[in-house]
């Protein structure tokens, strides 16, 4: 039985994760999570800042991280525009991610009624480089020419009001590529300016170096993260409900336990076999050793 | 339209994941396509961006309208295009030197900017944050601090107070079991209210004991570097774990895409206009 179990073709493991994936996905239970200490300092300096400051968000992905990131920036636009701050997003260092960032915002602008061009700008991408650190500290413009949308950069009034890190209120990346390292020394630790990173799991340990050096006001750790800036949008009234963040950590959950399982099913299975195997090969030791000394 | 561009999304979505059953035409078919698409893409943004947006076209109305921008003009777009378009003499064997000055300004540039600025930001600041936390008894985070700000920043204080005091007593007083149990339940106290910053500087010290290759590891330093392998394996167990997290939620991201918007918005145009 424990031999079958282990050489059990991996198809059905994929099979029982669908399954358990699409019943969760459908009925889009919400599962609350206490915020974390870096989500919560994250919440809290945004909390802090008053309508009409700005913020600067940076999406260094691509849309294979779609699931993580969208989630991330909801939240963060939710409180945002709640507040009547006002964003400007770019992706410089990631170009696939320049048709992700524009449609993340109108999404979540127009259940505030805000306008485009005086309420947030999307920028899109530049090739600078390295280069851009330390050009934004001066002046964007010498970095864009115009939106996404084709928009001279004179004509946007929420671009003159931000147009170098000393102008806003938090920069944020929001990352998938290994990136919140480059802001960190390129530009928060020489510019001095309040900075977060929004990261996918994998990234999550390599942040608080930076986060314990205060190097970073806060911190978003995966979808978890996000799960965590919902609770914290709901209980301070910001939103009503909990949103896909939420729901998808039900699902995390679900699908963990199987894995758990499965894993501690292996493990047994293999401890099993292997004291099994390892008592069969004592046996036929010990009757290969009978059996030479009764030759001898 | 939009129907179409939701049928295009889901085809590549299952041929990605028929890659479950086994590698398959489809599959291949899938990524080919991807990985063409986004190599076009990025080419596209470029030349878009890079080229016509940000040096030809403000070099044409330079041209076309002269204004007292053109010295800027001609230092910030002209001269790095004109240094920039050497790389290409990497093709005529007799002149292909020409082609490293925009390498190794590249280069140069790189490295100059990326040794100054990683002092400071990798090196004096994360020295400074761990031996801050270290060393200072209470400006490091600990289990009770973080839980019980108002009191928890007073615990180590109290307790190797509470240590001294009672050791002193214990020693030349009163020699009773009471006492030292409460001695040895302070001293827990200290340590657990110090545990994050004891925890931050052995597994500095370890970690950092275990990349020393000057000498070879013997007796104690290689039993403290393997306590430093130990903590270097609970980061990369942290990391896997959430990987598997992040590769679920993509899997979700994707799963939340096909029931409510294929499937979902196929039903709604067919069935309700």
């Amino acid at each position: 039985m424990w031999r079958k179990l282990l050489s059990l073709n991996t198809r059905y493991i994929y099979l029982a994760i669908v399954v358990m994936v699409v019943i969760p996905v459908v009925l889009k239970v919400p599962l609350p999570t206490s915020p974390s200490e870096p989500t919560q300092k994250l919440f809290d300096h945004i909390d802090t800042l008053e309508a009409g400051d700005g913020i600067w968000f940076f999406l260094d992905t691509r849309p294979a991280t779609t699931a993580i990131h969208r989630p991330q920036l909801h939240v963060l636009l939710h409180h945002c525009f709640s507040k009547g701050i006002k964003v400007v997003g770019f992706n410089p260092l990631a170009p696939e991610a320049t048709g992700m960032g524009r449609p993340f915002i109108q999404e979540i602008a127009a259940q505030y009624g805000k306008q485009e061009y005086t309420d947030w700008a999307y920028m899109g991408y530049t090739p600078a480089g390295l280069a851009i650190f330390s050009a934004m500290s001066k002046d964007i413009k010498g970095l864009y020419s115009q939106d996404v949308t084709g928009k001279a950069f004179d004509e946007i009034p929420v671009l003159q009001q931000f147009r170098k890190y000393s102008d806003v209120g938090l920069v944020i990346t929001l990352a998938g590529l290994k990136t919140p390292g480059y802001w960190v020394k390129y530009a928060q630790t020489p510019y001095k300016f309040p900075f977060a990173s929004g990261v996918t799991g994998p990234m999550i340990a390599d942040q608080f170096p930076f986060l314990n050096a205060g190097q970073m006001v806060g911190m978003m750790g995966g979808i978890l993260g996000a799960a965590e800036y919902e609770g914290l949008l709901k209980k301070n009234n910001i939103r009503k409900q909990f949103g896909i963040a939420s729901a998808s950590m039900f699902v995390q959950t679900v699908v963990h336990y199987i894995l758990v399982a499965i894993i501690i099913l292996a493990n047994i299975a293999t401890f099993i076999i292997n004291n099994k195997d390892k008592k069969e090969r004592q046996v036929r030791a010990e009757a290969r050793a009978k059996a030479d000394s009764g030759i001898e | 339209m939009e129907i179409v561009s939701l049928w295009v999304i889901a085809f590549f979505s299952l041929c990605i994941f028929s890659y479950l059953y086994r590698n398959n035409p489809f599959y291949k078919f899938a990524i080919h396509v991807i990985l063409g698409l986004m190599v076009g893409y990025m080419f596209l943004q470029q030349v878009t961006i890079g080229l016509e947006q940000l040096v030809v076209s403000p070099i044409l109305e330079e041209l076309g309208q002269p204004s007292p921008d053109a010295p800027d003009i001609l230092i910030q777009r002209v001269l790095p295009l004109l240094v920039a378009s050497l790389i290409f003499t990497i093709f005529v064997p007799e002149r292909r030197w020409l082609s490293r000055i925009p390498i190794g300004l590249l280069l140069g540039y790189g490295m100059g900017y990326m040794l100054t600025k990683s002092l400071e930001a990798d090196v004096f600041k994360q020295l400074n944050a761990t031996l801050t936390q270290s060393i200072t008894a209470i400006s490091g985070d600990s289990i009770f601090r973080s839980r019980w700000p108002a009191w928890g920043q007073f615990l180590p204080g109290l307790s190797a107070l509470t240590v001294i005091g009672l050791t002193i007593f214990y020693r030349f007083r009163m020699q009773h079991p009471t006492i030292r149990t409460i001695i040895y339940i302070a001293l827990s106290l200290f340590i657990c209210s110090l545990a994050d910053s004891i925890m931050i500087l052995v597994g500095v010290l370890t970690v950092l004991s275990y990349f020393f290759f000057s000498f070879e590891r013997r007796g104690l330093v290689e039993e403290v570097s393997r306590v430093g392998l130990v903590f270097m394996m609970v980061y990369f167990g942290a990391v896997f774990g959430n990987t598997v997290l992040t590769r679920i939620q993509i899997f979700i991201g994707q799963v939340d895409f096909l029931i409510f918007k294929w499937l979902g918005g196929t039903w709604q145009a067919l069935f309700r206009g």
